[in-house]
């Protein structure tokens, strides 16, 4: 009798497990597709895009202009349109984030020896073959861990860090725009420096608004020839020297950064136009870093820059007129210092991401001369 | 090859395992109870129906990889949707006994006679979960198919262990009691998924319009 009872309990409540489990497998399922229908956190209607009749959009914020069908995501893997309306699809939504020295953005006219709230999204409007953070650069927001979070939050953790500075960097920020304005509006507003790090393909308009709010602009000039931004980057050259010259109008500081990738970008000549080019058309106290290649992502195939070639675009440059020009990732204690123009004294002395000696006052060398930057 | 590329796909999939039984769970458990058989017999269905559920993975897995980025997730959901029907079809033909070999239901194709448990086992593999999603992505990352073979093949795996107490409950069919609970709860769990299969395709198609 008792077995009998025990074997009907036991069936039942394998009855009960098998629909139980049928029961969590459905609404599971509806979660997710939930979470990644319109109600996905991070979903913000985008800035810069204009509607057509056919519910397609046409994006605006990067010179991509990616003309999007309903559902179809920009070349960013950002920004989406749905329904007939472009959405953010980034928004608040962060997968890196880290307290950095400023000096390993490069930023070596920009509150040396300070700490910079660093944080990213995902996604990017170039495809570099090169990337250093293709992990979160060429995914899609739902791909990576990513963490939910607000403009203010982020200001927030960031007066706790102790740093100076919000910088937005390690993916392209400018395709989270919206996040970036809102968050760089506040920072602003609570006493904190917004700094940028970034490839400088973004359309006019959106960066115009953007530089009311940014005190500085890190560009990755990718190469001085447009054939090496096809083929390595999908972006195009005159797009990003337009950046420049608009930042130089907009008086926002900036400092550039040019990967050397032995072989494709760093002729003697395409470095001697690049050097001449900026102090032409920049002047010459914008700070220049040139930065050794390593062998990553899609582009193993080279070996890494041999030091002797930063060096020596250094040296180019430096012919070429501009008065500031770095080397990055070799060991080369010249190329990490800055040097007073006119005496020639060593003006900031830095090993690695970490100051060593800093001679200037409120911007000054010893013999009074004013050198360029952001410094208080 | 770094350890850490043996480790990850070794974790994901004893992290993740659970989480893919109890999705199998109202198929395979009602399949196994329904009837008493010996456990070795229990056991090549458990292994029939991991493998069809492999072979769905890797055809996953294939359409991913030549696709390049990934699919549309309305297409996705779709198949999924479809995949819901068809497996509780398939599991209401195997509970009357309509797919075995001495069955003539409907001259019933030679391939599919006793092979309930790999179809239904593909089936499941079609239904990614999200953590098979997240380590798709990985893989193609690394831009190695042979490395993209090698990490689903272990963490198919170990996921599969947690499968393995399903041999069991084929012990417990011996009790009649036991069996007409398991082929009610199969036709119950069918029902139920063939009416949310329905459901989910006209919901999506109309979504999508």
């Amino acid at each position: 009798m008792t077995s009998v009872l025990f074997k009907k309990i036991f069936a039942f409540s394998f009855l009960v497990l098998v629909l139980g489990a049928t029961v969590f497998f459905i609404s599971h399922r509806e979660k997710t597709i939930q979470a990644q229908s319109q109600n996905t956190p991070g979903l913000h209607e985008a800035k810069y895009y204009e509607p057509f009749s056919n519910q397609s959009v046409q994006c605006f914020l990067c010179p991509n202009e990616c003309v999007l069908a309903p559902g179809q995501y920009g070349t960013c893997k950002a920004r989406k349109n749905i329904d007939g309306k472009l959405y953010s699809m980034v928004y608040g939504r962060i997968a890196s984030e880290h307290v950095d020295p400023i000096e390993k953005k490069p930023f070596f006219h920009v509150l040396p020896g300070s700490q910079a709230f660093s944080i990213a999204s995902t996604g990017c409007n170039m495809r570099c073959l090169f990337c250093q953070n293709w992990n979160i650069s060429q995914c899609f927001p739902e791909d990576i861990p990513t963490r939910s979070v607000t403009p203010e939050q982020i200001v927030d953790e960031a007066l706790k860090s102790g740093a100076q500075s919000i910088a937005f960097t390690y993916n392209e920020p400018v395709i989270n725009f919206e996040f970036m304005l809102d968050t760089a509006k506040l920072a602003k507003a609570k006493g904190l420096r917004n700094v940028i790090i970034s490839n400088g393909y973004i359309e006019q308009k959106p960066l115009e608004e953007l530089l009311q709010y940014i005190d500085a602009y890190k560009v990755d000039l990718k190469a001085f020839n447009e054939k090496f931004y096809r083929k390595f980057t999908g972006g195009h050259l005159d797009a990003v020297l337009e950046t420049l010259r608009t930042l130089k109008r907009k008086k926002v500081w900036f400092e550039i950064v040019t990967l050397l990738v032995p072989g494709e970008n760093d002729s003697d000549e395409e470095l001697r136009a690049l050097a001449k080019w900026i102090r032409e058309n920049l002047g010459d106290s914008v700070p220049l870093h040139f930065s050794r290649f390593f062998p990553q992502y899609k582009l193993q195939n080279l070996p890494p820059t041999p030091p002797e070639t930063i060096v020596r675009a250094r040296q180019i440059a430096r012919e070429e007129g501009l008065k500031f020009v770095y080397t990055g990732n070799i060991a080369d204690p010249d190329g990490e210092t800055t040097f007073c123009p006119k005496s020639g004294q060593k003006a900031i002395v830095r090993q690695g991401y970490f100051i060593i000696t800093n001679n200037l006052k409120d911007g000054a060398c010893p013999d009074g001369e004013k050198i360029q930057g952001i410094w208080q | 090859m770094t350890p850490a590329q043996i480790l990850q796909p070794l974790f994901a999939g004893l992290s993740v395992g659970f989480f893919c039984l109890s999705y199998c769970f109202p198929f395979m458990g009602s399949l196994l109870a329904a009837e008493h058989r010996p456990l070795k017999t229990n056991g090549l269905l458990i292994f029939e129906f991991l493998a069809g559920r492999l072979i769905g993975y890797l055809l996953f897995g294939i359409l991913l990889g030549y696709l390049g980025e990934r699919l549309d997730y309305g297409w996705l959901r779709l198949m999924a949707d479809f995949s819901f029907i068809a497996l509780s079809i398939f599991l209401v033909l195997y509970l009357l006994g309509l797919m075995k070999n001495k069955s003539d239901f409907c001259n019933t194709p030679r391939f599919l006679k006793n092979r309930s448990p790999l179809w239904m086992g593909l089936l499941m593999g079609i239904n990614v979960c999200p953590p098979f999603l997240l380590s798709a992505v990985y893989v193609f990352k690394q831009q190695s198919p042979l490395y993209g073979v090698f990490y689903f093949a272990l963490f198919f795996l170990s996921s599969s262990v947690y499968f393995l107490p399903l041999l069991f409950i084929g012990l417990a069919a011996r009790a009649e009691e036991f069996r007409t609970m398991a082929r009610l709860s199969g036709f119950g769990v069918a029902l139920i998924f063939f009416v949310y299969g329905i459901y989910s395709v006209f919901h999506n198609i109309r979504g999508s319009l």
